[in-house]
């Protein structure tokens, strides 16, 4: 609940804006919004409430600035959307102990100071060269979303812009992103609570993800309930705030150890609840940051675990994508 | 590993890019943030591997076609990819 203080806090005069108002402009005005947000951050599910603005920090550590630590055209993700700009920004609100960029992700103070019109001119130049998409990633972007704002409102309209997250977000930040981003790459790693809290340190991680990849996928769009001291947000033309925008891709990091107990039930369930998804199933893990302090991670996926993980996508009839 | 030239890769004046690699006992290669450049040296490690052959057609320029020499490597290495893990 946000307290009354935080009412007044967020209660600043916005002229409403006008139909057909480009992606660019209701995005630097939801960026104004988020940064105030800053006050009280509930951009993820920690729902921490400290005043990121003030120099509070919650789990994720960070604080007002963001910084990236890589912004380089990629060809490593999915087919369909490289070559792709990824702008990876440092810090991160999990805790994975098998983090290929730990120590980035981990650390919101790594890297350089993001600067959003010179990196959006990066971007627009990659673009120009050939990328086909702009992805935002981490760590984890959410715990950023201001800057994120701020950059996708300095981008082209018609550029075609990624949302990669650990499906972590709160239903704030969900709205701050509605219609922001034309895909949804999100990660859905562990199939239990037990093994999500053991390796990335995280409570409640099923109930989240699943909540989160129903709104992306635009099964469960519900407007959020209004709270005390939230802005009406501005939406993007031609879009309807809470319909389903932009295309989900699902991405499971396949784990040495976890394909019964991770895999299988995250099949399970995309199957059961979001039949026909795109699928991404990750099997070059390598036991990277501290990976070594679970046994089972400080090896790859052997072939009879990627075969076996196959079959398994096979017998839930999942879409798979390269 | 730090890329050659920024011209190889179309990046802006100054700016390099990273790529990293896992190179396993029997050959298999893991590599994580793939940049354009280096997927097509892969490619040309084992030009037989559909995958790669599948990225490097997507890179936003052939780096041959931008005068670059890459040497092809004589020992065959299966290639793979797909190892970007983090969130």
């Amino acid at each position: 609940m946000i307290c009354a203080e935080t009412k007044q806090r967020f209660q600043v005069e916005r002229a409403e804006p006008e139909a057909g108002t480009p992606r660019s402009v209701v995005a630097q005005q939801r960026a104004q919004i988020a940064r105030e947000m800053l006050a009280e951050c509930r951009f993820c599910a920690h729902d921490c409430g400290v005043n990121r603005l003030a120099g509070e920090t919650g789990l994720c550590h960070a604080g007002a600035e963001t910084r990236f630590f890589s912004a380089q055209t990629e060809v490593s993700d999915e087919l369909e959307l490289i070559p792709t700009y990824a702008i990876a920004l440092s810090g991160c609100d999990l805790r994975c102990d098998f983090c290929i960029t730990g120590a980035s992700s981990w650390n919101p103070r790594a890297g350089l100071g993001l600067d959003a019109a010179a990196m959006a001119a990066r971007a627009r130049a990659a673009l120009h060269n050939g990328a086909r998409t702009v992805m935002v990633l981490g760590g984890e972007p959410t715990i950023h979303l201001p800057a994120a704002l701020e950059l996708v409102s300095l981008l082209p309209d018609s550029a075609k812009l990624i949302w990669k997250t650990n499906a972590h977000g709160s239903a704030q930040a969900r709205e701050l992103l509605d219609g922001m981003f034309d895909v949804w790459l999100a990660d859905f790693k562990f199939g239990n609570d037990d093994c999500a809290l053991r390796l990335a340190k995280v409570p409640n991680y099923c109930r989240v993800v699943q909540e989160n990849l129903r709104w992306f996928a635009g099964t469960e769009r519900r407007a959020p309930p209004r709270r005390v001291g939230w802005p009406t947000l501005p939406h993007r033309a031609g879009t309807v705030p809470g319909a389903p925008i932009g295309e989900l891709v699902v991405r499971h990091l396949l784990m040495p150890g976890h394909v019964e107990c991770c895999w299988r039930p995250v099949a399970k369930w995309l199957a059961k609840h979001l039949p026909g998804v795109k699928v991404n199933l990750r099997a070059g893990f390598w036991p990277a940051w501290q990976a070594a302090r679970h046994v089972e991670l400080r090896q790859t996926i052997s072939k009879p675990e990627n075969i076996r993980a196959l079959a398994l996508a096979q017998e839930y009839n999942l879409n798979l994508i390269p | 590993m730090n890329q050659a030239p920024d011209q190889l890769n179309h990046l802006p004046a100054g700016e390099t890019s990273l790529s990293e690699f896992l190179i396993l006992p029997g050959g298999r290669i893991l590599a994580h943030n793939l940049s354009p450049t280096m997927a097509e040296v892969l490619r040309q490690l084992d030009p037989e591997d559909e995958a790669m052959n599948r990225r490097a057609a997507r890179t936003c320029r052939s780096s041959q076609s931008n005068g670059a020499q890459i040497k092809k490597l004589e020992t065959p290495h299966v290639v793979s990819y797909n190892s970007k893990q983090h969130p």
